[in-house]
């Protein structure tokens, strides 16, 4: 039983590389696709065609289009993923201090939805009609229909303008603090490798209202999508068998029934993550936080090829990434999976 | 012998957003220690509800309205929720209908076993697994060390059912409630899983209620008989007498539905209704063709070797698992042929291929001389005899869409086979409406469907001959497969399909 399981999860593993390489061949066709020559905007308003041809060359945009995807792939491989014509620095150092600024806030917005949205949604589930219930539909209510930056500009009003409690919203650090030595790229969390608590509250206090402004936005799917499991869970025969042996409230609240329920909440969290980490564009401008969605728009507005194709390429690594987990967190939850199809 | 269980005028109702609704009224019983007891009533009389009710299990909206309850000398009524969680499961247990749906699905069997033994202090973690497995191997589980590890869906319903009684006795109670045990089992394992009840119960001198809708089954197993109906005790007597002197016409009418050598179908038949005339068998039936002949049907499915991945190209031969292993048998007009066996030998398998819901691997079916095997099931639905074949399934809530009235569940087919030239269409649609809402009238409980009434068991699905049009319950059409009561309310709207001019219907109990 055992062994099938970890077979099972390396698989999964295997069965994602065809997928990054389908990845890389549609980023590629897609990012040639795009409307623009980036030569004539790389040489400059005042080049001449000799000048345009000249960086054409340079840029190997004169080749054919498989020879360009051999240069390409051969420069994966080695880890190069080209320059960023905009910043002029190599694309995948960009990517490097861009991704961990994103994944950041995602997650920790993500850990803030879901340690309301869950016990909301068990909450509501259990007393349905009673005024938790209500208060879920509220919330879930607000949460989807308020867009994200009247959400973030309303936090940012309120909490920097008027009550003057949080920082500036400019970024992941104010200037009296300097970035902790890069050890996972967030900065909260290499404060305090580093010992440096007074970086680590700063860098947090930065973080707090982004946070918040996105998981208001992400509460609603995963509050919504627990308490419809979770009903839906309670009703069924084996809790009702749970219950008439004697078991306690709790026992069959959350080794029963939470654990059952817990199948669909995380099919919706691996959606509700993806979709944030590609739209999260909006709260990383409101913020000015150095994301890499605002690094990507950025890039897409100035045709720069090689800055759009390592972005998608890192969210696509990302989402596959995600995906498998996710499928192995079903493995590992569900005994059933796997097995039968 | 002491009185264990004292139940006086005891009612409960639901509130429901239609009001109020009395679900069981002035149910009275007394059970002493080692007696059993038999429920018996369709789906929808009241008697899982009062069992419910017992163990204070009820839905939120159920409540205790009226009467007493005494366990023990424990009123069951005001206990409180901590004590009545000492009950259950240590005193008074219950087994249920449908073991696997029963089991928490991604939880170890054995598990669950050691939550009920730890719960009620009936081990600790240092002996739990021992106890568990102990109490498995009392259930007569082959391999207990290798089945405590198992799943739910790893094991047989009849194993899973053996789970449940285990789960139920493991912390030896006074009283154990069996609520509908054998329903959804094979022929076989039921009467091997009462047997064990039965067993099991005597030994240790328990107390038992049999709730079923099977008055055979609990004449067998019990000494005292209530009979419910709607709500209420029509009857109660001791086994042999409400056999032999059933006072009440329904008891009477639930005796005739008890399956004997020479019942025939009709006997299901309320008794108040004109019956319609016999149908004409074809005295001459030997010497026509038979309306379908089935040669040498076999079914085979290719087995997936777990190993063969993506590297290890191991030369394993592909296995195949042979469904159906060349079945041959004729029906000829006026005929009724019976597949009987247990739940994996096959006969759901066949209809499927006769029906042209699944693809043979080989033989023939000729339907009047027209080979239909020939024709791949995935396109039959366009063949002009696709109205001809048609077959009636188990579980009939599951298989009416849950979002179409019972008039859209009979006009869509005989709108999509092109016979709705108007006039017949409706006449027709209205006729097999009618004849469903009939049935559904005559059978909707106080509480239908939603939480309490499951399938009832095969036997109670062949629903009477619905072809005479009824005068009440017109206003059914319009009501949606939820709402009828399942032991024969949604079953004849399909069942009226063929009455609608069919040649064949299987069925499949």
């Amino acid at each position: 039983m055992f062994r099938s399981r970890v077979k099972l999860v390396l698989s999964r593993f295997v069965q994602a590389i065809p997928t990054l390489f389908g990845v890389i061949v549609v980023t590629f066709i897609l990012t040639r696709a795009l409307p623009g020559d980036p030569a004539v905007y790389f040489a400059g308003p005042a080049a001449d065609a000799k000048s345009i041809e000249q960086v054409r060359v340079a840029l190997g945009l004169d080749k054919s289009l498989p020879e360009q995807f051999v240069r390409y792939v051969g420069d994966l491989v080695t880890g190069d993923l080209g320059d960023s014509i905009s910043t002029g620095q190599p694309v995948v150092s960009d990517i490097a201090s861009r991704l961990p600024a994103s994944l950041e806030l995602t997650l920790f917005a993500l850990i803030i939805s879901l340690a309301i949205a869950i016990p909301l949604g068990i909450l509501a589930a259990t007393r349905p009609g009673t005024w938790v219930d209500h208060l879920c539909r509220l919330v879930v209510t607000a949460g989807v229909s308020l867009p994200v930056f009247f959400t973030g500009l309303a936090l940012v009003y309120v909490f920097y303008y008027q009550l003057g409690i949080s920082p500036a919203p400019l970024g992941r650090l104010d200037f009296v603090h300097f970035a902790p030595p890069a050890v996972t790229g967030f900065f909260v969390i290499d404060a305090l490798l580093d010992t440096d608590l007074d970086t680590a509250l700063a860098a947090l206090s930065q973080l707090l209202l982004p946070a918040i402004t996105l998981a208001l936005f992400t509460l609603a799917p995963i509050a919504r999508m627990t308490r419809a499991a979770m009903l839906q869970v309670l009703s069924s025969d084996f809790v009702r068998t749970a219950r008439a042996a004697g078991l306690t409230r709790s026992r069959v609240l959350f080794t029963y029934a939470f654990r059952n329920a817990l199948l669909p909440v995380i099919t919706t969290l691996g959606m509700v993550f993806s979709f944030m980490l590609g739209a999260n564009v909006l709260v990383e401008k409101v913020f000015a936080w150095p994301g890499i969605g605002s690094y990507a728009v950025e890039a897409l507005v100035v045709s720069d090829y090689a800055a759009v194709q390592g972005f998608v390429l890192a969210m696509a690594v990302l989402f596959v990434t995600l995906n498998t987990l996710i499928d192995i967190a079903y493995t590992v939850i569900d005994p059933r999976v796997g097995l039968d199809g | 012998m002491s009185t264990l269980l004292e139940i006086d005028r005891l009612s409960v109702d639901f509130k429901t957003r239609n009001g109020t609704v009395h679900a069981v009224r002035d149910v009275s019983f007394t059970l002493k220690k080692g007696e059993t007891l038999g429920i018996v009533g369709e789906s929808g009389s009241g008697k899982s509800v009062t069992s419910y009710a017992l163990m204070r299990i009820l839905d939120a909206a159920g409540f205790i309205s009226g009467g007493k309850a005494e366990f023990s000398g424990i009123d069951l009524k005001t206990a409180t929720e901590r004590a009545m969680r000492d009950l259950r499961g240590r005193e008074m247990s219950m087994i249920f209908q449908n073991p696997r749906a029963a089991l928490n699905p991604i939880r170890k069997v054995g598990h669950q076993i050691e939550d009920v033994l730890i719960q009620h202090v009936e081990a600790v973690h240092a002996d739990a697994k021992e106890k568990a497995i102990d109490v498995l191997r009392q259930v007569r589980i082959n391999n207990p060390e290798e089945r405590y590890h198992s799943y739910p869906f790893e094991l047989s319903g009849g194993m899973c059912q053996r789970i449940v009684i285990a789960l139920a006795l493991a912390c030896k109670p006074q009283l154990m409630i069996a609520d509908e045990p054998t329903t959804g089992l094979d022929v076989t394992t039921q009467k091997a899983v009462m047997d064990l009840v039965a067993e099991l119960t005597r030994e240790r001198d328990m107390a038992t209620i049999l709730i079923t809708h099977d008055l055979g089954l609990a004449a067998a197993y019990c000494q005292h008989l209530i009979v419910m109906k709607d709500g209420e005790v029509v009857e109660s007597a001791p086994s042999r007498e409400l056999f032999t002197a059933p006072k009440h016409a329904y008891t009477r009418k639930l005796i005739r539905a008890t399956p004997h050598g020479a019942g025939t179908i009709r006997d299901l038949l309320p008794e108040d209704v004109v019956r319609p005339a016999e149908p004409e068998r074809s005295k001459a039936a030997g010497a026509a063709a038979p309306i379908l002949k089935v040669e040498n049907l076999v079914k085979e499915y290719p087995m997936k070797s777990k190993t063969a991945g993506w590297f290890g190209k191991s030369a394993e031969e592909e296995e195949v698992f042979r469904a159906v292993g060349g079945i041959s048998f004729e029906i000829g007009a006026g005929e009724s042929v019976g597949l009987v066996g247990e739940s994996g030998c096959g006969k759901s398998t066949t209809s499927s291929m006769v029906m042209r819901l699944l693809d043979s691997t080989s033989g023939s079916i000729m339907f009047e001389g027209v080979d239909i095997g020939a024709t791949p099931a995935g396109s039959f639905a366009a063949s002009p005899l696709r109205p001809r074949l048609q077959m009636v399934f188990q579980d009939p809530t599951d298989c009416l869409n849950p979002r179409f009235t019972a008039r859209r569940s009979i006009s869509d087919p005989i709108q999509a086979h092109g016979q709705g030239a108007l006039g017949a269409g409706n006449q027709r649609q209205g006729r097999g409406a009618r004849g469903a809402g009939r049935a559904a009238g005559a059978s909707a409980g106080p509480l239908s469907a939603p939480a309490f009434g499951r399938a009832e068991g095969p036997r109670r699905h062949r629903a009477g001959d619905l072809r005479r049009s009824g005068s009440a319950g017109t206003g059914r059409a319009d009501r949606r497969p939820r709402r009828f009561g399942t032991g024969g309310g949604a079953q004849p709207a399909r069942r009226s399909e063929g009455a609608a001019g069919y040649e064949l219907s299987l069925r499949i109990p």
